[in-house]
């Protein structure tokens, strides 16, 4: 199992997730919109098609954060 | 609290919950009864328990996922971890490795019996409104 802390600018609440568990999978069942700004995972951004792995294949095993961040400048 | 036996370099750790009784509360609206909660507000999840529709199993700091249950009559819920082989005292690596997770494993487990009881309350009521039609014919 993957804790993860999940959430954007304003909301951020921490999961239990399996790790076989998609990035989509857990931003849909925290209700974080993922389409207003950059996705990072642990400060890292994301590139397109990967919501769609899992934590395990980003070597995530214990802790993470995922979190959906809109830069306004 | 969840048993453990070693052999040879597998650890094997058996619930006290059935494997089935856990798919049926993940099924519910009582899954949250699966998460252990605490932290300063006493509302983050600290452990979970989940089932793994395949594999071993897994169990660190923040769940245990059950993949397996017991070849028995009681199909307690079960995971098998590997230890590595210079481990010397097997028994003090699992106890030092995965004590606090079987520590919450276990406060969660102690919650699942009322609620089983309860989703199962709510299953027979629920089968006792629906009614089954015969729609059969009699043949002339």
């Amino acid at each position: 199992m993957v804790s993860i802390i999940v959430g954007n600018n304003v909301k951020r609440e921490t999961k239990i997730v399996s790790e076989t568990s998609t990035l989509r999978q857990t931003l849909e069942s925290a209700g974080i919109d993922y389409t207003r700004g950059a996705m990072h995972l642990d400060g890292a951004p994301l590139q397109p098609g990967d919501l769609d792995k899992t934590f395990a294949d980003f070597g995530i095993t214990e802790r993470g954060y995922l979190l959906n961040v809109v830069k306004a400048d | 609290m969840a048993r453990t036996k070693i052999v040879g370099n597998a650890a094997v750790i058996t619930s006290t919950v059935k494997l089935e009784n856990i798919k049926k509360i993940e099924k519910s609206t009582r899954a949250d009864a699966l998460v252990l909660k605490g932290g300063e507000d006493g509302k983050t999840p600290i452990f979970a328990v989940a089932s793994a529709p395949s594999g071993n199993g897994s169990l660190n700091s923040v769940g245990a996922e059950f993949a397996n249950a017991s070849r028995d009559a009681n199909g307690f819920a079960q995971i098998t971890l590997s230890i590595p082989s210079d481990v010397t005292d097997a028994k003090e690596y699992v106890a030092d490795k995965y004590g606090a997770a079987l520590t919450n494993l276990a406060a969660v487990e102690a919650k699942l019996p009322e609620v089983v009881q309860a989703i199962n309350a709510e299953h027979t009521a629920l089968l006792n409104t629906i009614e089954q039609v015969d729609t059969t014919v009699a043949q002339a």
